[in-house]
């Protein structure tokens, strides 16, 4: 995806979440009992105002840059990698899965499954070097936390 | 005053003290030697190790981590032509030519001790610095805070990379995020969605990590590259007669840095190369420049070491960060209950000379842990990231649920780490973002305690000369970073 193209997009999606935060969230969530700066809707008020110029800077400038002619300006032209979103994609959910498991169960049916996942993720193979890292880690960060910084993880 | 400077010492100088600053520095050698790995993201790691901590134990890990990250940046830059941190990038110029003259030892040893000998004077400059700082800043009331945090906010323009809009409109969101919780006057709940949890706020801790680590995480898990770099390390050694030859340069090279890093939102990449240009526009061979010159190496590393200091001193004696680490550490003093500033510097003035010696102690170790470092070098770089990163992964998730046992911190840091990975992929920086989330809550209590003590006149603001030279110098920097966007701009048309 053209940065060009990501930058117009990002700009609408922050036109239409300021759009949001103004009109919906703020009167809605944000509680008022004062006009002007003294109310708590100042500054939450301000800020959506600076997102929504963002937002609309954004667009414009994008609209109005230059297309890429010559083989040299592509080459230079920056692209939104998007290929190996999938693998990030999958780092995050095992990390929702430790998170989920972590509450349900406690620690040590968290971590141990977890750390395997995402060492096949960051490429290990060798299933002896995951098992023992696996084991090693688990095993040394509840010594730090749990018996080093009193933090009970079970 | 001496009585202070004895509490600080008291405080200080204790067995757990000096290990930390050991263990600090040492840990920071690591992840600035480690490509990939940076200074910022190790303090966003060791903070949730701190909470256990007495605050100047803390911070002797803390800044012990800052410091070694920011000199072995030089370790790969000179051996394996890969900078460990942004700010190497000068060093690789001369640096790695060297090695390949059969000269890597001699470059690393220039570069370790160019390196302490900028983090040692930048230390000293910080110590007057600051503290002449914060003795004016006393005289700062509402009006005064509010203006000189609208002139930090011109930070975001330095730390924005290449948009400023980009970096704005992030500045912008984390102002929002800042918003959340209870309003600081009145405590009505904002963005809180009848969570009683969110009353607070949001988790510092949790954005911190999120934005800086996780986002880290998810980014290097696209990289397929698992190939493992074996590096022949030459012993650093250097004369102290080629130390007493590089001299003016190492100076001229910490006097930049330290000024430089004291400009909010400046740095120490373009310290490093500005002092690299200076160098070469003062020596008698600028023919070497490029080609292997110990010089080069002196003058980059110099400056970059030098920010430290330099960058620390809007810090600790305003509460102004002015680079992305320094608003980590902002983040980590306030996590610790501590606000930077002349009231720090009022109320615990024994903890600031005891953060101060600890710098100085962080920079006298740096040689030894240096050598050490560039010594194993060989065993730190062949660490495969199929273990270093997994590790991490679990470290961020017991650090954030350690700080206040509660599973939500959890979500929000996966939430951030998401954000911060979607930012990046779409070139908005993350910096931008921490810092408008750490200034709002401090802009919104001066504005609106000053609009309180003014019956909502907003003259006020420029009712005081402090507070008009805060705003002068806003518009002064908001010109001149407009000015050399559009410079640059035609340079780049050019």
């Amino acid at each position: 995806m053209a940065q060009k193209f990501s930058d117009t997009i990002s700009g609408m999606v922050l036109l239409f979440f300021s759009a949001v935060l103004y009109f919906y969230l703020i009167p809605n969530f944000v509680g008022s009992s004062e006009a002007g700066a003294m109310s708590p809707r100042f500054f939450p008020r301000l800020g959506t105002v600076l997102i929504g110029i963002g937002g609309l800077a954004l667009i414009t400038i994008s609209v109005l840059a230059k297309s890429p002619k010559s083989p040299e300006d592509i080459l230079n032209t920056r692209n939104v990698d998007t290929s190996k979103t999938f693998i990030a994609l999958l780092v995050a959910v095992s990390m929702a899965a430790f998170i989920l498991l972590f509450q349900w169960l406690g620690y040590f049916y968290a971590a141990p499954p977890v750390i395997v996942v995402l060492m096949v993720l960051f490429g290990a193979r060798n299933p002896l070097v995951i098992l023992l890292t696996a084991a090693i880690t688990t095993a040394a960060l509840f010594a730090v936390f749990n018996l080093g910084l009193n933090l009970p993880l079970v | 005053m001496i009585a202070d400077l004895f509490s600080a010492l008291d405080m200080l100088l204790s067995v757990q003290n000096l290990i930390a600053i050991f263990a600090g520095v040492a840990f920071g050698v690591f992840m600035g030697a480690v490509p990939g790995l940076t200074g910022t993201m190790g303090i966003a790691l060791i903070i949730p190790l701190t909470y256990a901590f007495e605050p100047i134990t803390a911070f002797a890990l803390l800044l012990g981590t800052y410091k070694g990250a920011l000199f072995s940046g030089c370790i790969p830059a000179i051996l394996i032509n890969t900078p460990g941190t942004p700010a190497a990038a000068a060093t690789v110029l001369d640096g790695y030519p060297l090695t390949q003259k059969g000269r890597g030892g001699e470059a690393m040893g220039m570069a370790l001790w160019a390196s302490v000998i900028g983090d040692v004077v930048s230390t000293i400059a910080l110590i007057f610095g600051a503290i002449l700082l914060a003795q004016l800043a006393t005289k700062f009331g509402p009006p005064e805070f509010s203006m000189l945090v609208l002139f930090s906010l011109t930070i975001v323009a330095g730390v924005s990379d290449d948009s400023m809009i980009k970096g704005l409109i992030a500045a912008a969101v984390g102002f929002i995020f800042g918003t959340v919780g209870l309003d600081p006057m009145m405590a009505t709940p904002r963005f809180t969605f009848g969570e009683i949890t969110m009353l607070n706020g949001i988790s510092l801790m949790a954005m911190l990590i999120g934005l800086f680590a996780v986002s880290e995480l998810f980014i290097q898990a696209e990289t397929s590259t698992t190939s493992i770099t074996r590096v022949v390390v030459p012993k650093a050694q250097i004369g102290w007669a080629r130390i007493r030859e590089k001299f003016p340069t190492i100076m001229r090279g910490s006097v930049i840095g330290i000024v430089l890093g004291s400009i909010p939102g400046l740095g120490a990449t373009p310290a490093a190369f500005l002092s690299y240009s200076e160098a070469k526009r003062a020596s008698k061979t600028p023919e070497k420049f490029g080609k292997g010159s110990l010089d080069g190496v002196a003058a980059a590393e110099s400056a970059n070491n030098a920010t430290a200091g330099g960058a620390l001193i809007p810090l600790m004696a305003l509460g102004v960060p002015g680079d992305v680490v320094t608003a980590v550490l902002l983040g980590a003093f306030l996590i610790h209950g501590l606000a930077p500033g002349p009231q720090l510097f009022a109320e615990n003035l024994d903890l600031i000379y005891a953060i101060f010696i600890a710098l100085l102690v962080a920079a006298l170790m740096l040689p030894v842990i240096g050598l050490a470092a560039i010594r194993l070098f060989s065993h730190i770089v062949v660490i495969p990231r199929y273990v270093l990163y997994p590790i991490i992964a679990t470290l961020c998730l017991l650090g954030v649920f350690g700080f206040n046992s509660n599973p939500t911190d959890l979500w929000v840091m996966l939430g951030f780490g998401f954000l911060g990975y979607t930012m990046r992929k779409l070139a908005f920086p993350l910096a931008p973002m921490m810092i408008g989330f750490v200034l709002e809550p401090i802009g919104e209590q001066s504005v609106r305690q000053a609009l309180t003590i003014s019956s909502g006149s907003w003259w006020v603001f420029v009712s005081t000369p402090i507070s008009i030279l805060f705003l002068s110098l806003t518009v002064l920097s908001v010109a001149f970073i407009t000015h050399r966007t559009f410079k640059d701009r035609k340079v780049v048309k050019a």
